[in-house]
């Protein structure tokens, strides 16, 4: 599930680009070449499926959504298309499109509520939305004839998309498919394919990253929805049969996360690799063991899909990727160089503040009045209140579940504050959500457990903050290789953020949240879990931040670190605040002895 | 290098061809492609209609075949319409077969029945009722049993001419309740019970539909306990049609006359499960157990042969399902087939055409004429009907029309009450 | 009171029983180990069979076999814990919902091929049994039913908070992390869990085969309306699904007769994405 971001302006002549337009011209021909109509049908069939595929896959497996009742669209489209055509003898090819829009409709109404729930709930959500639909085209006779269903009489010709042999079918399914293909493509790489990703990975460390989840996520729905209703258009003329329980079924759903999960969950080409093997595999299974004995095709499909979620989880896309690389460089021209960009020099430009130019009020920086919370009976925080002054390191420290934590969350829009404000340069943010616009304020953090994007490079996880301040993929990746310099990870840009060390995935994580330009920088407990000489490395990096003009709010209670880097300290102590000041006069607060180390402590 | 590639490429063409390469088949047999929902929600009386057919197969085999050649399947597995249809491009494409028989459920034998017409080739139908099947204009198809509208009028019509009369009330003010299940059988026979009892001016009191996968039929009980119809027609498949007899029988649901419409009322099941309590329902069916009067030269014969094979074959008695099955097929082996003297469409079609069989000359009581291709109804047997039946000491007996009746028909049902006591008041 | 409208409370009870006891079991393994199991429908199908061919060939009355079937079940569910679940634990949700639809479709089928398409039911002295009270009817198979998916449902709270396996499963439900901290060992817990869970959907279908019939794809009418409950009540709640079960039923009933019986189900569906979408822990589940 890597990204593998590209440089576009690489060599033609390289196989990486030659070999997939092989592949696509190979797939031209394909539709003329079987002398009838099973191969043909066939044939139609994967390039369809694979439409679909990538149009679930979308969602499910770039946004991470797993919806089980993508079905509804399919319907919605063949029914909408269908209905105009046999009533108002509307051309399939505009009863298509309001087909989609139909459906987008649909999505809106239903994506924009679900999206919230877990994954299990959502995919179950969604299952029943196909069930709800499927009943009401039933239903409603007068409408869709019920179960009955509805007949296409055969016309063909081309403006009503119907034909009498395959192949003009499968050319319009071929070019469906290629479209859907170019937009996935076109999107992985791109900034929208980095939010969708993060958003999938952890959504929490997304939107501190900036990403608008709903946006994101109901804009992937979106493109899939039309897709697959589309799709539904199709079958509609290409079967010229429609009925409530074929179109309308949990079969279908399963169908497409499955040709998704086979072929690789979230890459650009695995559900067509999932629809090319899975469609003809079904077709001949049925022929050569439905005949013998019933089910026996089922049990197979059934054991091969259990051991393929098992055993290959990356799918048959993760099998290509082990040899498609070294197979690639056999070929003609393989040899060449690929990324120009690797000669090019890393200019140390140290990550700048802020962009944005605007003068803003010089009191205060950052404000934190009276802010309370209570969780039940449990009072979190009590009416605490403090300043942070521009450019300087403000550690946050106190005993296990002082509250430290939990003011974090309440600045930064993770929870609700139940009272007081937080002012962020003159501009008041209490309790802003979603929390991505915290983000867009230029206030950055990171987490206490580091929610590094596990799936992608160390490059590509620093690229989706570079992403919050750019659009262009090239610009992100050139901030993203800066940082990764400034903080050190430079030898670790291609390597997977699960394979890194802890203190690596704390610098990582620095990093990210570096490359979205905060004013304001929120470090939650980034020295705890390291070792004496990691945490060495560590403060140099973060002096070397608040070098380059970041403020830093800071929790922590490794006490070298807080008091190395702090200008100033406040102390929290059962969610009040009981201290403030310098190092060095916090150290020798009565106070501050007594509630770390108790009474009998106390000079 | 460049070696590698090719030989991938070749290994990949190898593994294609040898997965798209046929077993070459013996030459001298009649390949006929067999599409029924063999697995699946549908499979139990797929298999049932199919296995019906196997013994007109065995029948004609044991004499030398038609024309000294055997007769044999190519199976096919419909378990939607696009994989009907699907495997129906197989069976052409693949297996060159000219004629296909099936289908037993509606929606299958409707989608496939698109793809041989394209393609010229011979569908018989069986066992499929939907009206519309026939409705097409198709050149190629041809149905041997009645329609889902026969089956429906049939049922209005005795109510409105045998039970109106017995029980002494005004046809028009009997109050008639529908209930059928939602996909294409339920609903073309629903419909056509309704219309047809519309246009004869009865009370219908309750149309209700409901879902096939339901798993509580309480619902329509108690509708029809609350509007009391007289007369309740039912179609249903088997678990919905055992469903509400039994929340009847829970909740005491009384009419007078009950009738169902084919598939679930009329299986030996019915009578299996249900013992004495499945006595007096009424079933619409093509017709078996009619009066052996009915039946022309050997018909009868035929027809008793063809039930102890298939008790032998199979541990039962075949019931209407399988009848059509064999019906159906046999009139294929014995009559059209050695008349067009090859699988050739045309020649089949030509001889199916030509097929004229007065009643009493199938099994089903019957006869047999296809409507040629310019009437509406193209390729139906228009001589096809259903019979009413009833159950009665837990056997299905024909009991109307009076030319095929073997007993009366008893009515009213008796109340659960009276059924506990064994008490019948039958009006004479 | 209207007496129709009575009756209908009581069908709607009496169902909403029938539905409570089958998800009983889903709510345990959904609750304690977060998967949604597809194939627990194709459980419910083997149970019923086993019910069935333990009255067929040996005459031992389905509520009786429930002393084979407890056991059996719970001995299959952790046998498939082991060889299926547990080695996609950690797998993303995607992966383990589809573990469970491979094992949906191999039970299915296999069921096909061994015991074919026929329909099978169970006919005993009280299989069609009606109690008449107040001009009110009861089925007594169906009460027979309700009563023991309160029975099962109170049997397993007392399991759950009195015995150390119980309080065990109740830990790892409410935090895994700790509860391995606190020695627990997960992986039999699981395997426990899970085997609790078979055990009472064994229950159910040794109830529902006198009531209802058995033919191999009879599981996925079920198995909807099952997570359906278990939703509504609170998907970690036993309590709930009894009370979630209830509701479903009684709505049902009343949907059934004012407004469609064609539109019932797709009514509890809509309720179901309601919840889902405003109150997604359910009535009586804890976040």
């Amino acid at each position: 599930m890597r990204l593998i971001s590209r440089n576009i302006s690489g060599n033609v002549l390289h196989p990486k680009i030659y070999f997939p337009f092989f592949l696509v011209v190979l797939m031209a021909i394909l539709p003329l070449v079987p002398q009838n109509p099973f191969y043909g049908d066939i044939i139609v069939s994967s390039f369809f499926y694979g439409t679909m595929a990538l149009a679930w896959n979308l969602v499910g497996g770039f946004a991470g959504q797993i919806s089980l009742g993508h079905t509804a669209f399919f319907g919605i489209g063949a029914y909408t298309s269908t209905l105009l055509y046999l009533h108002y003898a509307l051309s399939p090819w505009v009863g298509m499109l309001a087909g989609a829009g139909l459906s987008v409709l649909v999505a809106i109404g239903i994506g924009i509520p679900c999206f919230r729930l877990k994954s299990h709930f959502f995919a179950l959500a969604t299952i029943a939305i196909g069930e709800v639909l499927r009943f009401l085209a039933s239903y409603w006779r007068g409408l869709t004839q019920g179960g009955v269903g509805l007949l296409i009489p055969f016309k063909p010709g081309i403006e009503n998309l119907m034909f009498k042999s395959k192949t003009p079918y499968a050319y319009i399914a071929l070019a469906l498919m290629l479209v859907m293909l170019l937009i996935c493509y076109v999107i992985r790489n791109s900034r929208f394919g980095f939010h969708l990703i993060s958003l999938r990975e952890d959504q929490d460390a997304a939107e501190s990253l900036g990403v608008k989840s709903s946006r994101s996520k109901l804009t992937a729905l979106i493109i899939s929805v039309i897709f697959t209703s589309i799709s539904g258009t199709f079958y509609a003329q290409y079967i010229l049969f429609i009925d409530p329980f074929t179109l309308f079924s949990l079969g279908i759903s399963i169908e497409l996360a499955l040709f998704a999960i086979i072929g690789g969950l979230g890459t650009v080409t695995g559900p067509i690799l999932g629809a090319f093997l899975l469609t003809p595999l079904d077709v001949f299974l049925r022929a050569w063991l439905g005949g013998v004995s019933a089910g026996l095709n089922f049990i197979i499909y059934g054991l091969v899909l259990m051991v393929a979620v098992k055993y290959f989880p990356l799918g048959i896309s993760g099998w290509v990727r082990t040899w498609y690389g070294p197979f690639l460089q056999k070929l003609p021209g393989g040899q060449r160089a690929w990324k120009t960009e690797e000669a090019m020099a890393l200019s140390l430009v140290p990550a700048r503040a802020s962009d944005s130019g605007k003068e803003r009020e010089k009191s205060p920086f950052f404000a934190v009045k009276s802010l309370n919370k209570r969780f039940g009976g449990l009072v979190a925080v009590r009416d605490v209140s403090f300043q942070i002054q521009k450019g300087e390191i403000l550690g946050l420290i106190g005993p296990n579940g002082a509250g430290k934590t939990t003011i974090f969350n309440l600045v930064t829009g993770f929870i609700p504050p139940d009272s007081g404000q937080v002012v962020f340069q003159g501009e008041t943010i209490t309790g802003l959500k979603p929390p991505h616009q915290i983000c867009l304020k230029h206030i950055g953090r990171t987490f206490q457990l580091v929610k590094p994007f596990k799936d992608m490079t160390a490059l590509e996880n620093v690229m989706v903050g570079a992403f919050a301040r750019v659009q262009n993929a090239q610009e992100a990746r050139k901030r993203a290789l800066e940082i990764l310099a400034f903080i050190g990870l430079t030898k670790h840009r291609d390597s997977l953020a699960s394979s890194l060390t802890i203190a690596d995935r704390k610098r990582l994580e620095l990093g990210r949240a570096l490359a979205t330009q905060p004013d304001l920088f929120l470090l939650d407990e980034v020295v705890a879990g390291l070792n004496p000489k990691e945490t060495e490395e560590i403060i140099s990096t973060i002096k070397k931040i608040s070098g380059q003009g970041v403020t830093i709010f800071m929790i922590a209670h490794v006490m070298k670190a807080v008091m190395a880097l702090s200008d100033r300290i406040i102390v929290l102590h059962h969610g009040e605040k009981i201290a403030e000041g310098t190092p060095l006069e916090i150290s020798r607060d009565k106070r501050v002895v007594e509630a770390y180390l108790g009474e009998d402590y106390l000079a | 290098m460049k070696k590698r590639t090719i030989g991938f490429l070749v290994a990949a063409l190898l593994a294609l061809g040898l997965l798209v390469s046929t077993p070459g088949m013996a030459a001298e047999t009649w390949r006929i492609g067999a599409l029924f929902p063999f697995t699946g929600s549908l499979a139990l009386l797929g298999n049932e209609s199919f296995n019906g057919a196997v013994i007109a197969q065995d029948m004609v085999n044991e004499k030398g075949g038609i024309q000294g050649k055997k007769v044999e399947w190519e199976k096919a597995d419909g378990v939607d319409p696009k994989k009907a249809m699907t495997e129906c491009e197989r069976l052409i494409a693949l297996e060159k077969i000219k004629l296909v028989f099936g289908t037993y459920s509606s929606s299958l034998s409707y989608a496939a029945s698109e793809v041989t017409e394209r393609n010229k080739v011979i569908y018989w139908e069986q066992g499929a009722i939907a009206d519309n099947i026939t409705a097409r204009g198709f050149k190629y198809l041809f149905r041997t049993i009645p329609r889902a509208g026969d089956f429906g009028n049939l049922a209005v019509n005795f109510a409105n001419e045998v039970v109106a009369p017995k029980l002494k009330m005004d046809a028009k003010k009997m109050k008639v309740g529908i209930m059928f299940e939602d996909s294409l059988y339920g609903t073309t026979v629903g419909n056509s019970a309704a219309k047809k009892a519309k246009e004869l001016g009865m009370d219908v009191v309750a149309t209700e539909s409901y879902s096939h996968k339901t798993v509580d039929l309480s619902s329509v009980v108690m509708i029809f306990k609350a509007k009391n119809p007289d007369v309740v027609i039912a179609t249903s498949y088997m678990e919905d049609a055992i469903l509400f007899w039994r929340q009847a029988k829970e909740m005491d649901l009384n009419v007078k006359v009950f009738i169902g419409t084919g598939a679930g009322h009329g299986m030996p099941e019915w009578a299996r499960i249900f013992g004495n309590e499945a006595n007096y329902i009424f079933n619409i069916d093509p017709p078996i157990g009619i009066n052996p009067k009915v039946f022309k030269g050997n018909t009868l014969a035929v027809l008793n042969d063809f039930r102890e094979r298939f008790n032998k074959k199979f541990g039962h008695y075949p019931a209407t399902h399988a009848t059509a099955g064999f019906m159906a097929a046999h009139l294929l082996f014995e009559v059209v087939l050695p008349k067009a003297g090859s699988l050739d469409p045309e020649a089949v079609r030509k001889a199916a055409l030509e097929v004229d069989i007065p009643e009493g000359g199938t099994v089903f009581g019957f006869g047999v004429k296809f409507a040629p291709p310019d009437n509406p109804a193209a390729g139906q047997n228009l001589r096809g009907i259903p019979v009413l039946m009833q159950w009665q000491e837990q056997k299905l007996w024909v009991v109307y029309p009076a030319s095929f009746a073997v007993r009366e028909p008893l009515l009213p049902l008796p109340t659960w009450e009276e059924r506990a006591k064994g008490v019948t008041k039958f009006i004479k | 009171m209207d007496i129709t409208v009575l009756q209908l409370i009581i069908n709607g009870l009496l169902l909403g029983g029938m539905y409570a006891l089958i998800s009983i079991g889903l709510t345990l393994i959904f609750g304690v180990l977060e998967i949604i199991n597809f194939a627990h429908g194709e459980f419910l199908m083997l149970a019923m069979y086993a019910a069935f061919w333990l009255f067929q060939l040996y005459g031992i009355d389905p509520y009786l076999s429930m002393v084979i079937i407890l056991p059996l079940f719970f001995l299959i569910g952790v046998l498939v814990q082991r060889v299926t679940i547990q080695p996609i634990i950690n797998a993303p949700p995607l992966n383990q919902i589809f573990m469970t639809v491979g094992l949906s479709m191999v039970l299915q089928n296999v069921a096909l091929f061994v015991w074919t398409a026929d329909y099978r039911t169970v006919k005993t002295t009280y299989s069609g049994l009606t109690l008449k009270t107040a001009g009110l009817l009861i089925s007594f198979p169906r009460l027979v039913a309700f009563l023991l998916a309160m029975g099962l449902i109170a049997a397993l709270l007392i399991f759950l908070k009195k015995t150390y396996t119980g309080k065990a499963i109740r830990a790892l439900a409410q935090e895994r992390k700790a509860a391995m901290l606190m020695g627990i060992n997960v992986y039999r817990t699981y395997q426990i869990a899970f085997g609790i869970g078979s055990a009472c959907v064994g229950a159910a279908g040794a109830m529902l085969i006198p009531v209802y019939f058995v033919f191999p794809s009879v599981g996925s009418l079920f198995v909807l309306i099952a997570f359906v409950v278990v939703i509504l009540g609170g998907y970690n709640s036993l309590t709930g699904s009894l009370v979630g079960g209830l509701i479903i039923g009684v709505v049902e009933a009343f949907s059934g007769f004012f407004i469609s019986p064609h539109l019932k189900e797709a009514i509890y569906f809509v309720i179901f994405i309601l919840i889902l979408l405003f109150k997604p822990t359910g009535l009586f589940g804890r976040a």
